[in-house]
């Protein structure tokens, strides 16, 4: 399971085994370094804790780290508004700690993805401090000014639950300012070539200290033009193509991932010709999983997943449950969005801009069959893998902390004091930890899991793996069967001599169903959680029989 | 040639297997054919998008039972849904839209379809089920919506439907089904013998379990003794205004509707007795939806030749006529038989008369049932003949209040029949 990394290489960064296309094969575990382990007792996680917990995900099986923004920040959106972009958040540690904890991941061959949040800053950083001070100033030109707030009106308002406009009054320049998201985030202005140098160097900065990859948050956002939805324009694409161009040329084996929330053919834009990411989240499928789980019907998962066009063979989807953000409902159609408000967040107070601000235990009803099954899925359906953190044993949200922090509550270690997470006092945290009886860390915590072989957390553990085993999963190709039986998503991973079949029964009953295998007769189906042989495939159709929510995945061997 | 029922199931192993693939559902449209293949594509098509617009988010199946068609129903119905996994309509649709199929080699009975489609809605649990003709050229989309509402937001058990009919359309019912029904049943349904029609799972469960299936009485009118038998049992049924009833591409000759209507009629009147005995009052069934115009434009019918079908019958079968008619009533029938075209009227009294005389000797079996309902077709053409020489061209409110009259004369003299029912000697006073 994974290769170790190799010695020092001449930086003094631990070399990790070179391959171009690692990201393919990873599974990615994301976290918030602010609530996954306070070290020094103040009540806020940190680098140290994070470090001291890297055994921890290396026994999760996860082989990438993606961290939240980590930088300096007023926090008014969790970190995603930055004040200084080559530094660390003090609350968080130094830099120093930074680097101890990157090198002692890369020794356990756990690459580490971070954000690079190039479309907006804080309004606190010193860059907007200098360019509002006054119309003359030498980075006025940095951000999108405007005497009136008529420009770009065909730009949707994205954070509608919170903004009116895009547009913001400052009142010490008198003049607005381009915001598409919170209004204490202005947009920098990529029209600008000492912007665009500028981000480059600030990657360039992480880089070199060995990061492996960034996630680029709110990338379609970057340009606007007059006349536009100021989305995904052409020159957007020029400036990630310049990113990565340069990223290729001087550090080998990193990655960029887009986070667009789009319909899958616009996303494709975004890996260009291969020049642009490397990978993408695919935003479309993941609602569509929650979808067909309550429809009971494979229809949703197998529409979005044929609808993509072809991607360059370098690149990968990105696939995901949840994520620190609202489970978004954009990519979907009225009448799938009202349904899903329907089945999963009938209390109002759940629903958050165009989404639902719960995690996936909840919105299973803490249903073990259910979770298992949609991290069946996640593991099995093509594309690289991210697991929430929390989501691996069961964590449970609070709605009623508000924005999105209801999902961002502090990682739950054990059933002592806040969880495990800290030795401050409650009040210092950041927010407090899940304690109602179902959820609370009390109940759902990682010491008690780990201590017993049937937990979820022990299952997740044996589920990476299996992924792990077979590159099948990570690079192969998915063509679907289609029984009768609708309720059953079937599919077939190959990549070359290797093929596996995965069954999943999406519905709360038990379900028969005859597969058309007659391509693999004489193939032997071994199930691979517990290596049983089943019958061979033969001309008729295979039979096969799943209890509620049950999946299989079966190794068709060739002997 | 009539299907045989007797073996264990009838249901063949590709069907079942195909519910199997389908699951438990929320609604069930059954679609009966035989010789459909020019309107079943138009038909399934309205099915789809009425049960797409109507209940977008309901699990559905189609279910088309065909009858041994041999002029490529199976064909239309495979082309028309992409068969299994269809949408075609384009309507966004949340669910995978379910279609299923069977045929049987021989052609089956009405009956055997309508049996088929309740095993059906039975193993799937469907909570509405429908069914509609494949045959009805003007089925549109709302139909499926107007039927099935009734049982899935009101709980109604039996959803019967009210048409606009052309004038002279659906005399057999307006002359005698309803009126009959309604007097003794105590219960005004207008379309007993309807092509479309709706009705809750529980109910259908429920005919399912009856024995009846295996009658030939009921196999040629399942869906009149559907309705007759959900108002002897209680069920919560209802009426609702569907549309102009199309006449059918190919018209079942006046000797088959009688018998199966007929024959079909006096079975289950034999069946609900002590339900009906006891009824003494009669009220309207509710009625979903705005009041509509029932009656339509009149279309051409040879109103001679009915007249001279019904004398050559009534004289050719007199020798039947007298061992289930009182003597006063066969000899009216005899002197209208012989009167000029123009004093040819079989009146309502008459009419009524007839009709019970024929009940009560079905009852009692004064003779072979089938020949017993046969013999009461001359009669009928008799009254075809009657109706149309009456009024030339009568409004829509003067056929209704006609009918009403009807209604009046049969409630008149449900006491007589009540009599003869339990036994008392033809002729007595």
């Amino acid at each position: 399971m994974g290769n170790p990394a190799s010695p020092d290489d001449e930086t003094g960064n631990v070399k990790l085994p070179q391959d171009a296309l690692w990201y393919k094969d990873a599974v990615i575990y994301q976290l918030h370094v602010r609530t996954f382990c306070d070290a020094n007792g103040d009540g806020v996680g940190d680098f140290r804790g994070l470090l001291e917990k890297l055994d921890y995900i290396q026994e999760l099986g996860v082989n990438a780290i993606w961290l939240l923004p980590f930088y300096p920040s007023p926090l008014r959106d969790d970190g995603y508004d930055i004040s200084d972009y080559t530094s660390v958040n003090p609350s968080y540690g130094t830099l120093e700690e930074f680097k101890s904890f990157l090198a002692a991941a890369h020794e356990r061959g756990i690459r580490v993805i971070t954000e690079l949040v190039l479309n907006h800053t804080s309004d606190q950083h010193p860059w907007f401090q200098e360019a509002r001070s006054s119309r003359d100033n030498p980075r006025r030109d940095w951000y999108v000014w405007s005497d009136t707030d008529e420009k770009y009106r065909d730009a949707r308002i994205i954070f509608h639950d919170t903004e009116l406009s895009n547009w913001a009054w400052d009142p010490v320049s008198k003049s607005y300012y381009w915001h598409r998201f919170y209004s204490h985030q202005p947009d920098l202005n990529y029209d600008n070539p000492s912007v665009r140098e500028t981000m480059w160097n600030v990657m360039k900065f992480w880089l070199e200290l060995g990061v492996d990859g960034f996630r680029l948050d709110a990338v379609p956002y970057l340009v606007e033009r007059e006349g536009t939805a100021c989305d995904s324009l052409p020159e957007t694409h020029e400036i990630i193509r310049e990113l990565r161009r340069r990223m290729d040329e001087n550090f080998s084996g990193r990655m960029l991932l887009a986070e667009a929330n789009q319909w899958p053919e616009d996303v494709c834009a975004y890996f260009g010709t291969g020049d642009e990411f490397h990978m993408a989240f695919h935003f479309p499928l993941m609602p569509r999983m929650f979808m067909a789980v309550k429809l009971e019907d494979r229809k949703p998962i197998i529409e979005i997943l044929q609808r993509a066009p072809q991607i360059p063979e370098t690149c990968q989807w990105c696939t995901f449950l949840r994520n620190h953000d609202e489970l978004t409902l954009e990519m979907v159609t009225d009448i799938e969005r009202d349904y899903m408000y329907d089945e999963y967040a009938r209390d109002k107070s759940m629903r958050f801009n165009h989404g639902i601000r719960r995690r996936l235990a909840p919105l299973m009803d803490n249903d073990r069959r259910r979770i298992e099954l949609l991290n069946g899925l996640l593991m099995s359906l093509p594309g690289t893998p991210v697991v929430y953190y929390g989501d691996e044993i069961g964590m449970g949200d609070n709605v009623s902390l508000g924005d999105r922090n209801g999902v961002r509550t502090p990682m739950q270690w054990s059933h002592q004091a806040n969880g495990g997470f800290s030795t401050a006092e409650a009040e210092r945290l950041p927010f407090p930890p899940v304690s109602s009886p179902m959820y609370g860390y009390q109940a759902i915590n990682v010491e008690s899991q780990r201590s017993s072989e049937h937990s979820l957390l022990s299952w997740m553990k044996r589920l990476i793996h299996a992924r792990r085993s077979r590159q099948v999963f990570s690079r192969g190709a998915i063509e679907f069967l289609q029984p009768l039986n609708h309720r059953v998503l079937a599919y077939v991973r190959e990549l070359g001599n290797e093929r596996v079949l995965v069954v999943n029964n999406l519905s709360k009953t038990a379900q028969a169903v005859e597969l058309d295998l007659s391509r693999y007769k004489g193939s032997i189906p071994i199930e691979m959680s517990g290596k049983s042989i089943f019958p061979r495939i033969g001309e008729l159709p295979y039979l096969l029989t799943l209890g509620p929510y049950q999946f299989y995945w079966f190794r068709l061997r060739r002997i | 040639m009539r299907g045989n029922l007797s073996q264990d199931s009838f249901l063949s192993d590709d069907f079942l297997r195909q519910l199997m693939s389908v699951g438990e559902v929320d609604l069930l449209v059954g679609i009966p054919s035989r010789n459909d293949a020019e309107t079943i594509g138009a038909v399934m098509q309205s099915v789809e998008v009425g049960l797409l617009r109507n209940f977008p988010r309901a699990r559905i199946v189609i279910v088309n039972v065909d009858a041994g068609s041999r002029d490529g129903t199976a064909e239309a119905v495979r082309k028309a849904s992409s068969f299994g996994n269809g949408n075609t309509t384009g309507i966004e649709s949340l669910r995978t839209l379910r279609w299923v199929s069977t045929s049987s080699r021989d052609e089956a009975a009405p009956g055997i379809m309508l049996h088929t489609i309740l095993a059906a809605a039975d193993l799937l649990h469907a909570k509405g089920c429908a069914v509609v003709s494949a045959s009805t050229p003007n089925l549109t989309p709302a139909w499926i919506g107007t039927l099935l509402r009734p049982v899935c937001d009101d709980s109604f058990d039996f959803v019967a439907p009210l048409y606009s009919r052309h004038r002279y359309d659906g005399l057999l019912t307006r002359n005698l089904l309803y009126p009959l029904v309604r007097t003794l049943y105590g219960h005004a349904i207008r379309e007993l013998r309807a092509s479309e029609f709706a009705f809750s799972g529980r109910f259908a469960a429920q005919c399912l379990s009856r024995g009846e299936w295996h009658n030939e009485a009921v196999q040629g009118g399942a869906e009149m003794w559907m309705a007759l038998h959900a108002l002897s049992e209680g069920y919560r049924c209802c009426q609702t205004y569907l549309g102009p009833k199309a006449r059918p591409r190919l018209q079942a000759g006046v000797v088959n509707v009688i018998r199966e209507t007929l024959g079909g009629l006096f079975w289950c009147l034999e069946a609900a007795a002590p339900f009906w005995l006891k009824q003494e009052e009669s009220g309207p069934v509710q009625t979903i939806g705005p009041d509509h115009n029932l009656t339509s434009e009149p279309v051409r019918i040879d109103r001679k030749r009915f007249l001279e079908m019904c004398r050559h019958g009534v004289a050719q079968l007199s020798p039947v006529l007298t061992t289930i008619l009182d003597a006063d009533t066969h000899a009216e029938l005899l002197r209208l038989a012989r009167v000029p075209d123009g004093e040819f009227r079989l009146s309502n009294s008459l009419w009524v008369r007839v009709i019970y005389e024929f009940a009560a000797a079905y009852h009692h079996s004064v003779l072979n049932r089938n020949h017993l309902v046969q013999a009461f077709i001359p009669i009928y053409r008799g009254r075809v003949y009657s109706l149309l020489a009456q009024r030339r061209a009568p409004t829509p409110e003067e056929m209704e209040a006609d009918l009403e009259e009807l209604c009046r004369e049969f409630a008149d003299q449900k006491a007589f029949f009540l009599e003869r029912w339990k036994g008392k000697e033809r002729g007595a006073s």
